[in-house]
C-alpha cells in the first residue's frame, strides 16, 4: 500500500496525470447523466454510431492539419449527425438502425482511409489506436483541451440539472408530455446536441470504440438494485466517477490502456451488482 | 423555463468554446510561462512509470516540444539505431513501445565523449536507461526528439 501512495504521488507531480484525473471526472460524470436518458429511450446504440462519426471527423482534422484545433470540426460534425439520427422523420425509407449502421460503418472506414492516404504525424497506428481505443489519449491532453472539456461537461452537466423535470417527462412518455403542452421538440434537440457533445467528450477518455461503454454500463449497473429515475441518476453518476478514477489510477500504475482499463472497472461493478441483485431477490 | 432560450443559451456557449479553439497559440503561450512558473524538479526522471504513462509524457514532448526543451531528463527504453540516408550518419535512439506495444515513439539521444559503434554500444533490442538535456529539430511536419550529452548506461529499474 505505502508502494502505491508513494508511485501515486510520485506521478500527480506530472501535469498530464493531474489533467488526466480531472478530466475524466468531469467527462464521466456528464456521460452518465445522459446516459440514463438515452438508454430509458432505448438510444443506445446511437452512441456508438456517433462516436464512429467523430472518430472520422478527426480524422478529417488531422488530414486538414488542425488537430490541435479539432474540436472546431468534431463537435459540428458529430452534433449534426446527432440532430439528424435523433430529429429525423420516423417515416423515412431507411430504418433508423440501418441509418446509423451505415454512417457509424461509412464514417470509421472514410475516417481510416484519410488517415491512412493523407497521413500527417507519420504514427498512424497510434494515432488510430489512441483515438479508436482511447490507450492514451487521456493522458495527452494539453490544458485547454482540459479547459474544453471541463467547461462542456459543466454547461451540460447543468443542463441537465435545470432540465430534469422535463427530460424526466421526455424520457418516460413522451406523447404524455407533448400532449400536456411541453415543447418535447427542443428538448429532444437540447439531447441531440448534448449527446454528441459528450460523445466527443467520452472519446477522449475512453476512444470512440469504447464511448458506449462510458453512457450504458453505469446506467445498466444501476438499474440493476435502484428503480427511481432520481435513485439510478445518481447511482450511475456515482459509480461512472469512482470507474474512471480507479481506471485511469490503474492504469497508470500498471502500465495498462487507460480507455480499456476503465471499461474493464465498469464491467467488474456490473457484475458485482448484478450478482447483489439476483442475491436480493432470493432473500 | 423558455426552451427556446436555454437553446439559444447552449448553441452560444457552444459557438463560443469552438471559436475559442481557433487562439491555441496564444493560450499555450501562456501556458507554457505558467509551467515555468511551476517548480520544476531538476531531472525529468521518467524510470519509474509504466509503459503508458511514459508513451504519454512521450506524446506530449512531441506535442509540446518547447515546454521540454533544455530540461534533463532520464528515461528507460529500448535501444534501436538506424543510418541517416543522406548524410550516412548513425542515428541511435531510445524506444518507448505503448502498453499494447502496437505503437512506439522514439527519442534520438547524442553521446557525449567519443564512442565507436558496435563496440560501445548494446545489441539492438536491449532495455537502456539514457539521461541527458532534451532539444529537438522538425523535418518537414516530424518533430524529432533529442537527448543532447546523453549518458547511456544498462537498464535501471526504478519503482
Amino acid at each position: 500500500m505505502g508502494w502505491i501512495i508513494e508511485q501515486l504521488a510520485k506521478y500527480l507531480s506530472f501535469p498530464f496525470v493531474r489533467y488526466a484525473l480531472i478530466t475524466g471526472v468531469f467527462i464521466s460524470l456528464c456521460s452518465s447523466l445522459y446516459g440514463v436518458v438515452l438508454v430509458m429511450k432505448r438510444y443506445s446504440f446511437i452512441g456508438d454510431g456517433l462516436s464512429h462519426v467523430a472518430f472520422g471527423a478527426m480524422a478529417l482534422a488531422s488530414v486538414l492539419g488542425i488537430l490541435e484545433q479539432k474540436m472546431i470540426v468534431i463537435l459540428p460534425v458529430t452534433i449534426a449527425a446527432a440532430v439528424f439520427l435523433l430529429r429525423r422523420p420516423q417515416n423515412t425509407k431507411m430504418a433508423g438502425d440501418a441509418l446509423i449502421a451505415v454512417m457509424s460503418v461509412g464514417a470509421l472506414a472514410a475516417g481510416y482511409l484519410m488517415m491512412n492516404v493523407f497521413n500527417t504525424s507519420g504514427n498512424v497506428s497510434g494515432d488510430v489506436c489512441t483515438s479508436l481505443f482511447g490507450s492514451t489519449s487521456i493522458l495527452t491532453l494539453n490544458s485547454f483541451d482540459v479547459t474544453m472539456c471541463v467547461v462542456l461537461s459543466i454547461i451540460a452537466s447543468l443542463l441537465f440539472v435545470v432540465l430534469y423535470n422535463k427530460i424526466f417527462a421526455v424520457t418516460f412518455d413522451e406523447n404524455y408530455a407533448k400532449a400536456s403542452g411541453l415543447n418535447t421538440d427542443a428538448c429532444n434537440l437540447i439531447i441531440a446536441v448534448i449527446t454528441a457533445v459528450i460523445i466527443v467528450l467520452g472519446m477522449n477518455l475512453v476512444g470512440s470504440l469504447l464511448t458506449s461503454a462510458l453512457i450504458v454500463f453505469p446506467v445498466l449497473t444501476s438499474l440493476q438494485l435502484f428503480q427511481s429515475f432520481r435513485s439510478v441518476t445518481v447511482c450511475s453518476a456515482v459509480l461512472s466517477v469512482i470507474c474512471s478514477l480507479c481506471g485511469i489510477l490503474f492504469s497508470i500504475l500498471a502500465g495498462t490502456p487507460v480507455g480499456s482499463t476503465i471499461v474493464a472497472a465498469e464491467i467488474a461493478v456490473f457484475i458485482i451488482f448484478y450478482v447483489a441483485a439476483l442475491i436480493r431477490r432470493r432473500a | 423555463m423558455n426552451l427556446k432560450r436555454i437553446i439559444k443559451a447552449s448553441a452560444a456557449a457552444l459557438l463560443c468554446m469552438t471559436a475559442a479553439c481557433a487562439k491555441p497559440v496564444e493560450k499555450k503561450e501562456s501556458v507554457s510561462s505558467e509551467a515555468a512558473e511551476e517548480k520544476e524538479p531538476d531531472i525529468l526522471d521518467l524510470t519509474f512509470m509504466s509503459s503508458t504513462a511514459v508513451y504519454s509524457e512521450v506524446l506530449n514532448m512531441m506535442t509540446s516540444p518547447e515546454q521540454y526543451r533544455f530540461r534533463k531528463m532520464k528515461i528507460n527504453g529500448i535501444f534501436g539505431y538506424r543510418t541517416n540516408e543522406e548524410t550516412g550518419k548513425m542515428i541511435f535512439g531510445c524506444v518507448i513501445l505503448d502498453a499494447t506495444q502496437c505503437c512506439e515513439q522514439g527519442i534520438e539521444f547524442i553521446r557525449s565523449g567519443d564512442y565507436t559503434f558496435p563496440d560501445d554500444y548494446p545489441e539492438p533490442g536491449e532495455m537502456i536507461t539514457v539521461e541527458g538535456t532534451f532539444d529537438y529539430y522538425t523535418d518537414g511536419n516530424l518533430v524529432n526528439l533529442q537527448l543532447k550529452d546523453a549518458v547511456m548506461s544498462p537498464y535501471e529499474e526504478n519503482g
